[in-house]
């Protein structure tokens, strides 16, 4: 894990402890938080999945990680970030990844936050398998991190 | 020279390896090393458009010299969230 008094960044195979994080987001200079959660889903595509299983480039994707919420500082007048990511096994409808912003105004928490996540799925090191139901896995087709 | 190759995902089960030393000529870049990994696992070919190669820290060009013992990690496209 990464922290100061305004970021923190996570990576590991323990669930997300939702409380900790919030109380971290929450301040008095903040009027919004605005929070997204990723949980697996069981069917994808017609078939049913059992569980996801996550796998990191950890030091890489805690500085790119770094970089991301540096860039959506300077878009949007972000007071506190938290993203952490879970890796190894996550079940049906638990919790895989967890970001969340703090701000001034709500519509500020909302574009960053959505910008976040959806920057990481794109550039991220961060793999997922899925394991269906008749025992099968599949890496799933991702996304080309574009860096020129 | 020697590179410090790790893969990861899909792609360390195409080359069933987490990590391994891989010879190059001397000034190669990361195209060189790329062409250097089909060399010796062809299947990796069908990947080669959509990698990305990175150090610890942060992603790198394929126009870049790699140094004598350099740790590169491979990057097959990313899937997380």
């Amino acid at each position: 894990m990464s922290e100061n008094s305004s970021v923190r960044i996570g990576l590991g195979p323990d669930p997300i402890q939702i409380d900790g994080h919030v109380n971290f987001l929450r301040g008095a200079e903040g009027g919004a938080i605005d929070i997204f959660l990723g949980t697996t889903r069981r069917r994808t595509n017609g078939k049913e999945t059992v569980l996801l299983s996550y796998e990191a480039a950890s030091e890489l994707a805690v500085a790119e990680l770094s970089r991301l919420i540096e860039e959506t500082r300077s878009r949007w007048p972000v007071l506190r970030t938290v993203v952490f990511h879970r890796t190894g096994p996550v079940s049906v409808s638990e919790i895989s990844v967890f970001i969340g912003v703090a701000t001034p105004h709500r519509s500020d928490a909302f574009e960053a936050c959505r910008y976040l996540i959806d920057e990481l799925k794109k550039r991220i090191p961060i793999w997922k398998q899925e394991t269906f139901a008749d025992g099968t896995t599949d890496w799933v087709e991702g996304t080309t991190p574009d860096i020129d | 020279m020697f590179i410090i190759v790790r893969y990861y995902a899909m792609l360390r089960d195409v080359t069933d390896q987490n990590v391994e030393e891989m010879e190059v000529p001397q000034n190669c870049n990361g195209s060189g090393l790329i062409e250097a990994i089909i060399d010796r696992y062809p299947e990796v070919a069908e990947f080669a458009p959509y990698l990305r190669l990175a150090t610890d820290t942060e992603y790198i060009s394929r126009d870049a010299i790699l140094t004598e013992g350099s740790e590169i990690s491979i990057i097959p496209p990313v899937s997380g969230g």
